[in-house]
């Protein structure tokens, strides 16, 4: 019998559908005990579990660190975390920081819900299993999973704001910074992953807090233990006010109205590219767009995304017409995250501009200064007639600039 | 056997000489050393069908270099590969295992024929680790295999005709060492890194002839042909280091123009015969006195024993030692034929061996023949089945070349020398760059004394682009095998230099540019203006 098919005793139950899965995330304790798996009892694979161990040990006893391993469009992504192991088998076209980066944000979840003192319990006893203590958080890694997906923010890191006026913001940050003297460190007020109000910069839990409209979220953070009651007080006094004051009203009604459209990005009126975007958009695909698809902004802009390198925060325009499809939309995802991976690489980055033009997915322009940084995505005859993207970027900053703060 | 057993320390070889007073640390108890106290790269070649049976793992291995690495560390090597080939076949069982990167090193893998893989692990340089990339060290590997398959045959054929393998590894450790004795400085390899980005193995560099002297050209072709009777001989026609003309298919010509730049071109030859480039390319590797390890000391003992390799490519080179790849055993005879004098000293009066070479895609064994005239360098190729004398034939052959060709030979070398401006030739002022057509397995390149102008952030900005632009080649042909996808990167570099990848029809541009301008449109422009030159 081949080697290979001693391999085919992973088939338990008929979960060998999971090897057929785009992207598999694992973590394992260093005894080889699985702890988390996304598909897959991780009790049942506890064979394969033992192999990723052994894997990373044999690798580490030669005093050396694994990273990944690549055969064709598969990826093997390693991270080890003390007593932890985190591993990534990806058929997706992610970069290797993409989704070691990734495993990061997975380890630091799981943080979230146990705390570091999980390294005491592995000191204690190596073969603790700590499976049971995730019991239930099931949604709440699959939802982290999906972000890396469809939240930028996942690897641009950075967070991104919900337009507010001035005045609003103020309110809202007010009414948090009231309850400091509560012993909270950190507050913060989000809807729908958009934060509106914040105090200081680390995030570290969520609660839900009642008598909020349900896609708002308050965040408290305290280093004391017995601060339950105080924290219920914090909370209390907080929505009072938010509810009494037009914050709230002003945050429901800025997520509907107020998003980045491409088509008002404002048009240079020197440029060339008076030409209308219907005629370019011939020859690109098989099928041509109708003269309302290829509309975009100006030079057939179909989306952007702005990161302020200081602050942290971006922002991201809607998807124009030509990139509605969630499909598409995913892989330019995967593109932005491709070209920031290449502009931050350690040893080369970062680069001051990249310029990539595919048959994917158009252009994928990035112009970054020491302030800001613009990626947009733009179809691509357009931009190769006009090359007026460098031109374009000393009026998109500006744009955004004041976009943000409406 | 489960997975998780390839992972665990080897047990130490039953039977197995060990190496008598070690210079490396071995951690007795543990049964491994630590990979990362060995100095350099290691290139390792196995067989995953031999050694299966517990206790015989050590069979597995063909070849490994350095020669005198322990044996446990070797076993500790090969069992993570197999290990890994096994672990990744769950998930890949169509794609090959490539890479493993760790802290410390890289493990390039390539699977030269089935089941017969060739590992190169590399060590990093701390802090850099842009400096590698895959490609480029893959092409090692395939190079290697690519010039041993084609003066001793497959390896599994080797192996199907000789199961103990002591041909196999004989023939292997001679050919790579030799091989990686290029590599040398000291006792190391100094392999392909980022300062090599704008090179591209596995393809010929061609001269571009005008007309008039192409036609003169395809006449000394159609005369080499005919250097027997009946039969048609191949040529391949080099002047300098540039191929000028082929008869053969592609890969049999890259395999003997690449053989050719390495050891029989003028400029190869005059480092051949001079001993002062032996000390600066890390010297003479005495193949015979480095085999310490106890798998190589035996297939050492009984290659030089008097047995006689009956392989396909062996009925020639039955002289055991027979190595086309060392430098000092070529050089060019008063008649103008290069040769290779391997004979042993018990055998006096010995005639030069013309080597018997086995072309993959003609699918024919075939003689190989060098004539050299000034700067041009003619490799004539008789097909082996029409010499039923072999000697004899060569010699013939050799007379109706001159008698034939000489005229010529002579009057093309002329005309090339006339027109030849010099290595510089196809710089293009202004630009470093790579054009290289894969399809056709073809290469341009501005000069090396031209590229070490570039910074080091510019190299290693391009080196890290090629590598990306490896990856997206890669996935595209598995998506869509029959159609080239065009791409086009432009770079500014936190150096400010402009680095360039344009893909347009299967035809490749990697580009750098130092003093240019600010905005993209110049980038586009400058590579308009290159690409109409």
């Amino acid at each position: 019998p081949s080697i290979h098919s001693s391999f085919s005793n992973f088939d338990d139950d008929g979960s060998a559908s999971w090897r057929k899965r785009k992207k598999h995330f694992f973590i394992l304790s260093n005894s080889g005990k699985p702890i988390y798996s996304r598909y897959g009892d991780e009790h049942r694979l506890a064979g394969f579990s033992a192999t990723l161990q052994a894997i990373v040990s044999f690798v580490e006893n030669s005093g050396d660190h694994i990273k990944f391993v690549r055969a064709g469009k598969h990826q093997i992504v390693f991270l080890v975390k003390g007593p932890i192991y985190l591993v990534c088998i990806s058929c997706t076209e992610e970069t290797f920081e993409g989704l070691r980066g990734q495993l990061e944000l997975m380890y630091g979840q799981m943080l979230l819900i146990l705390t570091k003192s999980v390294n005491r319990c592995f000191e204690k006893n190596p073969k603790f299993d700590m499976a049971p203590l995730l019991g239930g958080t099931d949604a709440v890694f699959l939802s982290l999973i999906r972000a890396f997906s469809w939240n930028p923010a996942t690897f641009l890191h950075a967070y991104t704001c919900l337009p507010l006026a001035q005045a609003t913001r103020q309110a809202a940050s007010a009414v948090l910074q009231d309850i400091a003297d509560s012993g909270v460190l950190f507050a913060l007020l989000m809807c729908d992953h958009k934060d509106f109000g914040v105090f200081f910069t680390h995030m570290l839990a969520k609660i839900q807090s009642y008598g909020l409209p349900e896609n708002t979220y308050l965040t408290l953070l305290t280093p004391r233990s017995d601060a339950f009651f105080d924290l219920k007080d914090s909370r209390a006094r907080i929505q009072d006010v938010l509810l009494k004051s037009n914050v709230l009203l002003e945050v429901q009604r800025s997520l509907h109205e107020n998003v980045l459209r491409v088509e008002d990005v404002p048009i240079d009126p020197t440029s060339q590219s008076t030409s209308a975007p219907a005629q370019s958009s011939q020859g690109l695909n098989s099928q041509p767009l109708s003269s309302d698809e290829a509309i975009g902004g100006p030079a057939g802009l179909w989306h952007f995304i702005y990161k302020s390198v200081y602050l942290d925060q971006y922002v991201s325009s809607e998807f124009a017409l030509p990139i509605k499809n969630p499909k598409q939309q995913k892989r330019l995802y995967k593109a932005y995250q491709k070209v920031y991976a290449s502009m931050h690489d350690k040893a080369t980055g970062p680069h001051k501009t990249q310029f990539r033009r595919t048959e994917d997915y158009g252009s994928n322009y990035r112009n970054m200064q020491i302030v800001l940084s613009v990626f947009c995505c733009s179809e691509s005859q357009l931009a190769t007639n006009n090359m007026p993207l460098g031109s374009r970027y000393h009026r998109f900053k500006s744009f955004f600039w004041k976009q943000r703060d409406v | 056997r489960s997975a998780r057993r390839l992972f665990q320390s080897p047990r130490s070889a039953t039977g197995a000489d060990c190496p008598a007073g070690g210079s490396s640390v071995v951690s007795v108890k543990m049964g491994l050393s630590s990979a990362a106290e060995i100095d350099g790269a290691q290139l390792c070649i196995f067989d995953l069908r031999r050694g299966q049976q517990e206790g015989q793992e050590l069979d597995k291995i063909l070849f490994f270099h350095p020669a005198d690495c322990p044996i446990l560390l070797q076993l500790s090597v090969i069992g993570l590969c197999e290990g890994i080939i096994t672990f990744t076949r769950i998930f890949s069982p169509e794609d090959d295992c490539e890479v493993i990167e760790s802290d410390k090193h890289c493990h390039v893998f390539y699977q030269a024929e089935p089941d017969i893989w060739m590992v190169l692990v590399v060590q990093k340089i701390k802090d850099n680790e842009s400096t590698l990339r895959f490609g480029a060290l893959q092409g090692i590997l395939k190079e290697s295999h690519s010039l041993f398959a084609m003066f001793h045959g497959p390896i599994r054929t080797l192996l199907d005709r000789q199961p103990s393998a002591e041909f196999a590894r004989g023939h292997l450790h001679t050919f790579v060492t030799d091989y990686l004795s290029d590599f040398s400085v000291g006792k190391k390899l100094q392999l392909p890194t980022y300062r090599d980005s704008l090179t591209e193995r596995g393809t010929v560099q061609m001269l571009t002839v005008s007309r008039e002297v192409a036609l003169e050209v395809q006449s000394l072709t159609t005369v080499l042909g005919s250097c027997l009777r009946n039969v048609i001989c191949q040529s391949i026609v080099l002047f300098e280091d540039l191929l000028v003309s082929t008869t053969l298919p592609l890969d049999d010509t890259l395999n003997l123009y690449t053989y050719a730049i390495l050891r029989l071109t003028p400029s190869a030859l005059s480092s051949n015969g001079n001993s002062w480039s032996y000390l600066r390319k890390g010297g003479y590797v005495n193949a015979d006195t480095t085999l310490s390890s106890a798998n190589g000391a035996a297939a050492a003992e009984r290659y030089n024993s008097r047995s006689r390799d009956t392989s396909p490519g062996g009925q020639n080179q039955m002289h055991h030692n027979f190595r086309p790849l060392q430098r000092e055993k070529l050089s060019k005879g008063k008649d103008g034929f290069v040769a290779a004098d391997f004979a042993t000293t018990e055998i006096r009066g010995a005639v030069p061996l013309n080597p018997i070479l086995w072309f993959h895609q003609a699918e024919e064994r075939m003689y190989l023949c060098v004539y050299q005239h000034k700067n041009l360098t003619i490799l004539l190729v008789i097909p082996a089945s029409s010499l039923i004398n072999g000697e004899e034939g060569i010699a013939h052959v050799k007379r109706h070349l001159l008698e034939n060709a000489s005229q010529n030979i002579v009057t093309v070398e002329q005309k090339l020398s006339r027109g030849w401006g010099g290595e510089n030739a196809y710089h293009v002022g202004g630009y470093r760059y790579i054009l290289s057509d894969p399809n056709r397995k073809v290469s341009r390149a501005s000069p090396p004394g031209k590229v070490i102008t570039l910074s080091k952030d510019s190299l290693l900005a391009l080196n890290r682009l090629r590598g990306e632009i490896d990856l997206e080649k890669s996935r595209a042909k598995r998506s869509d095998p029959t159609h080239d996808k065009d791409y086009e990167v432009c770079i500014r570099a936190k150096n400010n230099a402009w680095i360039i990848a344009k893909i347009s029809r299967g035809k490749e541009l990697y580009m750098a540019i130092e003093k240019g301008g600010e905005t993209l449109l110049y980038a586009s422009t400058a590579v308009e203006k290159f690409s109409n030159r």
